[in-house]
């Protein structure tokens, strides 16, 4: 794929820009007939195999695995986070990401071991979605996509944003392909999978509307996500 | 990566709770009221020797009493609680109580191993705010804060936040969109539906 960010992003961003820097309202789905639809399918799609998948991983690996390949998950996305804590201005926070990323990958063994955590600085991730939202730029509607699930317009334009900024998307494109990034990515998608499966089951199992829920949840999540970037203070 | 955290914390959400009854509303009262509801939920399903249904009777038993379960009611159902009739209202609220004490009596019962740690609280008025870590040995550490109201003398538990996500406002979002396509009536209907589903 070709990094063509200037032609393809910058309009596109322009262009939400336009259309959602006055729709900040949470409530309101424009787009709920297709997000009912969009859901649905997706709802299917977890049934049937990504779900299965995930209990599968589960049942083959103990914890102790598991946790170990989560950490270097999420040690993947230390760079990206690193990279938009900056662009939002947050120097200490890029610092804090750029330390993790140094520290766990070599002490902690190609990220298995979260060592910076325990040496008393927490994880925090950061993406583009969030830089948008610090830099002013209201959400716009909420759109569900296909497999992806819960989004909005403006980490619609975050997450390709991010997918081209990502300094590891090039990293592991090293060998000319791109079946490892591909790999890769579903792997962290499976291991993000695992991880939700008691909370989805639960909200599935519980919830008189799921979509309903997750929308919501969604959109809470995120605000809680953004309102960290605007200050470090506990929120109590 | 988004719902990753928050939805986590979901499973975990169940701790919530009380214990001595606390004199006055200051932030240290707040504080052991939380610490002692969270130690008994941490004692009820901590228990081997107990069944999941012992367990989850117990629980019902202790949310009863220390979450304004009626305060709550009204919220989630929101503008739709001033549109109902009386008799509406009263039959909404018999079978809301019933559906969230089975809700999250029967999510509290899956323990693992958590444990919690108090951070900070203050107090706004009768209305005081707790902040907690769960830590799971098996996972990330999930942040909780809880909202209690000063009910004559006693804290009562009126919303628990699992990392930015309110467990009112998301039933809500839910309870609205119910509403919306099916009326109070169809709502009432679907959470007595929900209850006799689960036993």
């Amino acid at each position: 794929m070709k990094l063509d960010i200037t032609k393809k992003i910058l309009p596109l961003l322009a262009a939400i820009m336009l259309t959602s820097a006055c729709s900040t309202a949470t409530n309101e789905d424009p787009l709920e007939g297709y997000n009912r639809f969009v859901f649905a399918g997706n709802q299917r799609l977890d049934t049937y195999l990504l779900r299965p998948v995930a209990k599968g991983y589960r049942y083959v690996t103990p914890q102790a695995v598991r946790t170990r390949i989560g950490n270097v998950s999420d040690n993947l996305n230390e760079p990206v986070s690193m990279v938009n804590a900056f662009l939002q201005g947050d120097f200490d926070q890029g610092m804090r990401n750029m330390f993790r990323f140094f520290i766990n990958s070599t002490v902690g063994l190609g990220g298995m071991h979260d060592v910076a955590t325990e040496a008393g600085i927490a994880a925090r991730t950061e993406d583009f979605g969030q830089t948008l939202a610090v830099w002013g730029l209201g959400s716009g509607p909420y759109i569900v996509l296909p497999i992806f699930g819960p989004s909005n317009l403006r980490d619609l334009a975050g997450t390709g944003v991010d997918y081209f900024a990502d300094p590891i998307t090039y990293a592991l494109r090293q060998d000319g392909t791109d079946w490892t990034l591909y790999g890769v990515r579903a792997g962290q998608a499976l291991v993000l999978r695992e991880r939700l499966l008691d909370p989805i089951d639960d909200i599935n199992a519980t919830s008189l509307d799921p979509y309903a829920s997750f929308k919501s949840i969604y959109e809470q999540r995120r605000e809680a996500e953004i309102g960290n970037q605007k200050s470090d203070k506990p929120k109590l | 990566m988004t719902m990753r955290r928050f939805l986590f914390a979901l499973v975990a959400l169940v701790s919530v709770s009380a214990t001595t009854p606390s004199v006055a509303s200051s932030p240290d009262a707040a504080k052991a009221f939380v610490d002692g509801f969270a130690s008994k939920v941490l004692a009820i399903v901590s228990n081997e020797s107990a069944s999941r249904s012992e367990k989850q009777q117990k629980i019902e038993t202790l949310f009863s009493d220390k979450v304004d379960i009626d305060f709550i009611a009204k919220f989630v159902l929101g503008p739709s609680w001033r549109t109902a009739t009386p008799a509406q209202q009263k039959d909404y609220v018999g079978a809301y109580k019933p559906f969230i004490l089975k809700n999250y009596s029967g999510r509290l019962t899956k323990y693992s191993g958590q444990t919690y740690t108090l951070k900070n609280a203050r107090t706004d008025g009768d209305a005081a705010y707790v902040t907690m870590v769960i830590n799971d040995p098996a996972g990330q550490n999930i942040n909780l804060d809880y909202r209690l109201r000063d009910a004559g003398g006693a804290f009562k538990i009126t919303d628990i936040t699992v990392e930015g996500v309110s467990l009112l406002n998301t039933q809500r979002s839910e309870f609205k969109s119910v509403v919306n396509s099916k009326g109070i009536d169809g709502l009432i209907e679907a959470l007595k539906a929900q209850v006799a589903a689960q036993g």
